[in-house]
């Protein structure tokens, strides 16, 4: 067996033989000359017409097999296919350097992409493959060869160094198992395609081709195995592995059901340690599936679904309503509702925020309190309005020192004045702060004493203190919140919030990584907040563990040189069942 | 001619599907519509142009002038104008 590693594109676990495809390299261009200029141009023409009628069928395909947004892509091909701009291109070149049709079509597609890999956005960039798809697709309809359609004759798993998208919706769907490539990204539209399409997908896996053709026995008989939520490829597995990926995909429906049964089990460690685990939602219809699963609260409740994409905020009236149902479905435990958290990166129409170079450390969340207070007064007042229903929390994000906190508690006082005098029925609410700029943490005992709970928001924090875009594909070295400074962080912020009694959870995505989760109790966190799909695997991970054990191991892991590293020793403490 | 400033708010940028619902946008409208971005490149491409405007580099929170000039150059503004704003295929919904 040989193991390799790539990234995860599409989740999922396949085992099978393996087809590599090559696809067909596109025909070579030629010459013209001054009397078959005229001709080179029409065959052109001609050419492009009919591959974005092609693509356009292929987008019908997509479409009717139920997948509108992929079709999508297609469709954007055909229109590049008819882009005058790519014949204008095309044309100069048969005219000035008396390229033929076929090297005129190719050198113009490949301008525009070379135009588009400098772009400096990883995501933008990476559509230069469908420019040089639709450039290679007009010149096998100038050849008159087309990209032979891969036909698999068996059920089996797709190797190749990349797919061009087209090529990837006209695979046979009945048969491909799953998809390894040696190349792509996770964002390329090959990626995209076999989501959809629920495919499991592996790309970027490096050496996958060489170790294909050294594995390859004469039978075609050698197995892949490919774990699409991991990244994990295997090139013939051995039985235990075999086994284990088995174990996986063939008991996931079984594995729900687990969930669910476990779901009343309490999360506390070997030697007695109670964890708190609650439930991050973003509309209150999750907090049925939240609940089955076992959220004893709401950590964080968005409440940006409530401000989005409409042309006026959300009335009071109708903000409580919404917080109310949240309310009522999680009692007696408590809901931690998040005040809005937006800033030039999102539209509000009725929010006019001026253009930001850097939106993340600009004008947002709390920020805009100074400039749109009532916005925040009537958010809290509905807040206030609906604890009459349940025990509510409310949490400020954003919050970089005490006058940040200043700002949360005049904005709360005068909605609760402003209620009392109108005497409308009110709720008890618990006032605190997300944990998200590195100085809040900081200085935390410059305030700490004034609210009544703080809770880390990881991603956040990580982007702020390893100055990391979320976004950008390019920095995935830094993605992972257990870095040593973040532990550091989290660990000051525990010491902190002990000192003054206050109660500290965290309600980032790192809360629902098993190996994270560990991490965060060996720092002495006693409530995590994760997506509720994560709530089994972060319950298993904490009743076979010991807490002494995981404090001892955070000890060393703050010493560590990596997140990797740090992964490394909580990941070998988790149980079989929630590695596999 | 006419225009008017807005930001574009399609999180993943103007890709090609995105380029490719802006030009059918102007399906049935003769003006000519551009757009500039205010942003950075200050770079003016044609709205009915997909290797233009996937080239444009056009990224979320970008400001973008829509120019149009024509006949029925204010539905044209509005066509595209309203299109950006929403977010075209991809609204920017963060976390």
């Amino acid at each position: 067996m040989k193991r390799l590693h790539g990234l995860a594109a599409a989740p999922g676990v396949a085992r099978a033989p393996w087809v590599r495809i090559d696809p067909a390299p596109a025909p070579a261009g030629g010459r013209t000359t001054a009397a078959g200029v005229t001709g080179e141009i029409k065959r052109l023409a001609d050419a492009s017409a009919a591959a974005a009628v092609d693509l356009e069928s292929i987008s019908r395909d997509v479409r009717d097999d139920g997948h509108p947004d992929e079709a999508a892509i297609f469709e954007a091909q055909a229109a590049i296919a008819r882009d005058p701009a790519l014949a204008a291109m095309a044309t100069e070149r048969i005219k000035d350097a008396h390229d033929d049709a076929i090297a005129a079509v190719q050198a113009a597609a490949g301008a525009f992409a070379e135009q588009l890999r400098s772009i400096e956005d990883e995501l933008l960039a990476a559509r230069a493959a469908d420019v040089i798809d639709v450039g290679d697709r007009i010149a096998r309809r100038l050849a008159g060869t087309v990209q032979p359609t891969v036909g698999l004759d068996r059920p089996a798993i797709v190797a190749a160094d990349d797919l061009p998208p087209s090529l990837t919706a006209t695979l046979p769907r009945d048969r491909l198992l799953g998809i390894a490539l040696a190349g792509s990204s996770p964002t390329a539209h090959a990626a995209i395609l076999a989501r959809a399409y629920g495919i499991p997908a592996v790309v970027g896996v490096r050496d996958l081709l060489e170790t294909l053709t050294a594995a390859a026995d004469p039978g075609g008989r050698t197995e892949l195995a490919i774990d699409g939520a991991t990244g994990d490829v295997f090139v013939d597995p051995d039985d235990a592995t075999i086994g284990r990926l088995d174990a996986t995909s063939a008991s996931g429906r079984q594995r729900h059901q687990q969930d669910l049964v476990e779901a009343s089990l309490p999360a506390i460690t070997h030697d007695g340690i109670a964890v708190s685990l609650v439930a991050n939602i973003g509309t209150p219809d999750e907090s049925e599936a939240a609940v089955a699963l076992g959220a004893k609260g709401v950590g964080l409740f968005r409440t940006e679904f409530l401000f989005l994409e409409r042309t006026s905020p959300p009335s009071e009236d109708e903000q409580c309503a919404a917080y109310e149902r949240a309310i009522r479905a999680f009692a007696p435990h408590p809901v931690t509702i998040r005040l809005l958290d937006v800033g030039g990166d999102k539209p509000i129409p009725y929010l006019p925020i001026a253009a930001e170079a850097n939106p993340f450390l600009g004008v947002r969340a709390l920020r805009l309190a100074s400039t749109e207070p009532d916005l925040f007064v009537t958010q809290l007042r509905a807040c206030y309005r609906a604890a009459a229903a349940g025990p509510v929390k409310v949490m400020a994000p954003m919050v970089a020192d005490a006058g940040d906190v200043d700002l949360l508690l005049a904005l709360a006082e005068r909605a609760r004045m402003e209620l009392v005098d109108e005497d409308c029925p009110i709720g008890e609410v618990a006032l605190g702060v997300m944990l998200e700029i590195p100085s809040a943490i900081l200085v935390a005992d410059s305030y700490f004493g004034r609210i009544a709970f703080a809770s880390l928001g990881t991603n956040d924090l990580a982007q702020y203190t390893l100055a990391v875009d979320r976004g950008n594909p390019a920095l995935e070295r830094y993605r992972d919140a257990l870095h040593p400074a973040v532990l550091r962080l989290i660990g000051q912020a525990v010491d902190a919030a002990a000192r003054v009694g206050i109660d500290l959870s965290v309600c980032g995505e790192m809360a629902g990584d098993p190996a994270a989760a560990l991490t965060l109790v060996g720092l002495g966190l006693r409530s995590l907040s994760m997506a509720a799909t994560g709530l089994p695997a972060v319950r298993r991970a904490i009743r076979v563990s010991d807490a002494t054990a995981l404090e001892s191991t955070v000890r060393a892991a703050l010493d560590d040189a990596s997140a990797q590293a740090v992964r490394a020793r909580f990941g070998a403490l988790l149980p079989e069942a929630t590695t596999a | 001619m006419i225009s008017r400033d807005v930001v574009f708010h399609d999180r993943y940028g103007l890709h090609p599907r995105a380029a490719r619902r802006i030009q059918a946008s102007l399906d049935g409208i003769t003006a000519t519509v551009s757009l500039t971005n205010l942003g950075g490149s200050d770079s003016t491409v044609d709205a009915r142009g997909m290797l233009a405007l996937i080239s444009s580099g056009i990224r979320t929170g970008d400001r973008i002038r829509v120019s149009a000039d024509g006949t029925d150059e204010v539905a044209a503004l509005a066509a595209v104008g309203d299109l950006i704003q929403s977010g075209v295929c991809h609204p920017d919904v963060g976390p």
